[in-house]
């Protein structure tokens, strides 16, 4: 029975071919973007009008942060070059350090850092503005102690040049305190857990998300064969239903799964991703649920169009509500709550935890 | 007309279709909603805090760090959080350790806190540059205050009217630098007048999952077409005279229609008379497309499976495409279907 159902599977050339297709499209385009997304991808631009040993400091500091690198391409010039980089879209930011800045900073006078943000791409410039924000409290926290002390040394009647050489001491003190900031932390990973980067987390949800379709395909041709009376006439053939309808389920659970297993081989093979072993048996694990759900559910529609709306409509809402495109931390608390009963947030859960 | 009339009746009259159509759009349009208002609190990266230390040092830190627009801090014990960070629910986790506050106070800030992330994480990098940020301050009045207590005797203040003078000055906008920053969409050469929030990037999600939701009613309405070609009405229709063009059209139109309520609910819901246009021509195009592949393909099974190449494949690029400007993704993206409606929506 297994194996007659196995050949009316691949007696469907058309559908396997398109089968064959989606998948083969779905590896080239995971492993074209792992491959196509590496390196710094947002330009920043700096003009240093000023000149000093400070704004050397800063940008100093530009150059030799790994993490600020591994973000930003740093780019330098003049202000005009800038602006016209700039207006051509070459630069996704640029500040201009403006000539006085230190010696402003030093007497309180306030010289903003004038700066452009490229809001067409809306996702970088909330990083920026982000780091724009971060970057000013070190600023304040620095100019605010240094100025603070001054204050109070010229109360308390020091001699204006006191009052200066431990402004400059003080500067530069909390200055290097603050470029290394990197030193207050202490680093520390989870072995074989590779954290939820981007890319990692949508190549999982994409895979869920073709279980899931892979699983409504079943329950259509269950549906199909429901409403073809198939069923009926296997009994009358001496074939029970219960053996009817788990045939079916290993015949889908073995194609799809071997479908699968070639797509994640592919895609671990040109190491775009590494895919723990033991999420091989999620992968199976998930295609048994979402073939169990979808052939019940045609067990009980009358309606192909039926189906297919409600069917289609259950894997979108599942992705959404399941963590499959806005991911699970992101997710409002009652949405969380919900997602605890979809098999996307099940699958995302145990495969990131896979390797751990 | 007839036509468009007939197909407008063979759509409603579906009963099981339509009520399926009715409750799905229904409960996607609740979730949806509930992740547009939830979007501006939620659009903050989710962190652990483990606390091992009394001071109020670390006391302040933890309360500025769950007053920062760009963090959603949960604060838990360390097996807590652990069992959190693999369960994807929080980025990374923040210990600030034992000793925080005397070595703050000692000037010797090395490694008082500890980021525990996956080995692949770049993100707790950035928010270890936000978290030193609001450390650095109580780091600099420490540093400032020994620096004025190794003055002499000339230095009259106590440590208390010290630090209570630099708090003073704290909130002084003279004191206060900022960046100014304007922004510009380079593209549409326009200044722009909204400020640029984390809940862009939230709304832009929601507006990708619209379009996947109109995609994929596009879909599964123009799935009448294929099961006419499996029962033969649609060979017994080509036999018909006649020119065939303005019927086919009026037939596509009677789809349309049947799709139209939930284009406008969307662009009503979540933008405004704009979006509701926008919803309209993205809905428009994808029963063209569609139709066209319903048509081609004349199978159910086949059909699904198109259909789930598209409505996943054109979701999929629209979403990598609002992270293509971090992640360096190809260009190509920002031109796909999806991307240019989030573009226009956001």
């Amino acid at each position: 029975m297994l194996a007659k159902d196995l050949k009316l599977i691949f007696s469907d050339k058309k559908m396997i071919i398109l089968l064959i297709a989606l998948l083969g499209l779905s590896a080239i385009g995971i492993i074209f973007c792992v491959k196509e997304t590496k390196g710094p991808a947002v330009k920043f631009g700096i003009a240093d009008e000023d000149q000093t040993e400070y704004t050397a400091l800063i940008n100093t500091y530009f150059d030799e942060n790994p993490v600020f690198s591994s973000y930003f391409n740093v780019i330098r010039g003049t202000r005009e070059e800038l602006e016209e980089s700039f207006e051509k879209g070459e630069l996704d930011m640029y500040l201009v350090i403006p000539k006085d800045f230190t010696e402003n900073l030093s007497d309180i006078i306030n010289m903003p850092i004038e700066g452009r943000i490229n809001s067409t791409d809306k996702t970088s410039a909330v990083l920026l503005t982000n780091l724009a924000d971060s970057y000013s409290d070190y600023i304040s926290s620095v100019e605010m102690n240094c100025q603070g002390l001054a204050d109070i040394m010229r109360a308390e009647g020091y001699e204006y040049s006191d009052v200066h050489d431990m402004n400059v001491k003080i500067s530069y003190e909390l200055l290097f305190t603050a470029l290394g900031k990197d030193s207050f932390f202490k680093r520390k990973t989870i072995e074989r857990f590779e954290g939820i980067s981007l890319i990692n987390y949508y190549v999982y949800a994409g895979m869920i998300l073709l279980i899931l379709y892979a699983g409504l395909l079943a329950g259509l041709k269950t549906l199909k064969e429901k409403l073809g009376k198939v069923g009926d006439r296997l009994v009358s053939a001496g074939i029970g239903r219960t053996r009817m309808i788990a045939s079916n389920f290993m015949a889908f659970l073995i194609v799809y799964g071997f479908i699968m297993l070639i797509a994640v081989g592919l895609i671990s093979l040109l190491g775009a991703l590494n895919i723990p072993f033991r999420a091989i048996l999620f992968i199976f694990g998930a295609i048994a649920v979402s073939c169990i759900i979808f052939m019940l559910i045609a067990r009980l529609m009358n309606s192909v169009s039926g189906y297919m709306v409600l069917g289609n409509m259950l894997i979108l809402f599942m992705t959404i509500a399941g963590g499959g495109i806005i991911p699970i931390m992101y997710l409002p608390e009652g949405v969380i709550s919900v997602a605890r009963f979809t098999p996307t947030y099940w699958f995302i859960k145990l495969i990131l935890k896979a390797g751990v | 007309m007839n036509r468009f009339v007939l197909r407008l009746k063979i759509c409603l009259r579906a009963r099981t279709a339509g009520i399926c159509y009715i409750i799905s759009a229904i409960v996607m349009m609740a979730l949806l909603l509930s992740l547009d208002s939830a979007g501006e609190e939620r659009s903050a990266i989710p962190v652990g805090l483990v606390i091992n230390d009394e001071s109020p040092e670390a006391e302040a830190l933890a309360a500025s760090m769950q007053d920062t627009p760009s963090m959603y801090v949960s604060i838990g014990t360390l097996d807590e959080m652990n069992e959190q960070l693999l369960d994807g629910l929080i980025n990374c986790i923040f210990v600030i350790e034992e000793g925080f506050g005397e070595k703050i106070r000692m000037g010797y800030p090395d490694e008082i806190v500890t980021v525990i992330s996956g080995e692949d994480d770049k993100i707790s990098v950035i928010l270890s540059d936000i978290t030193g940020g609001k450390m650095l301050y109580d780091i600099c009045v420490n540093k400032g205050y020994r620096a004025y207590s190794s003055l002499g005797e000339k230095s009259t203040m106590t440590k208390q009217q010290y630090f209570d003078y630099i708090d003073s000055i704290k909130d002084d906008p003279i004191y206060k630098f900022s960046f100014d920053i304007k922004y510009e969409d380079v593209a549409s050469k326009k200044i722009e007048e909204k400020e640029v929030t984390n809940g862009m990037i939230y709304k832009q999600m929601i507006a990708g999952m619209m379009a996947m939701l109109l995609c994929l009613m596009a879909f599964v309405s123009c799935n009448c077409f294929c099961l006419e070609y499996e029962n033969g009405v649609a060979y017994r229709l080509k036999e018909l005279p006649g020119n065939k063009l303005p019927s086919e059209v009026m037939d596509f139109l009677g789809i349309f229609v049947y799709t139209l309520p939930l284009g406008l609910v969307s662009g009503f819901l979540f933008s405004d008379i704009k979006g509701i246009l926008y919803s309209l021509v993205y809905l428009f195009i994808m029963c063209v497309v569609c139709t066209l592949v319903s048509k081609g393909i004349k199978k159910t099974e086949s059909y699904q499976i198109a259909g789930a190449v598209l409505v996943i494949g054109l979701g999929v690029l629209g979403f990598v495409s609002v992270f293509s400007g971090i992640i360096g993704g190809p260009e190509f993206l920002k031109y796909t279907p999806n991307a240019i409606y989030i573009d226009l929506l956001v």
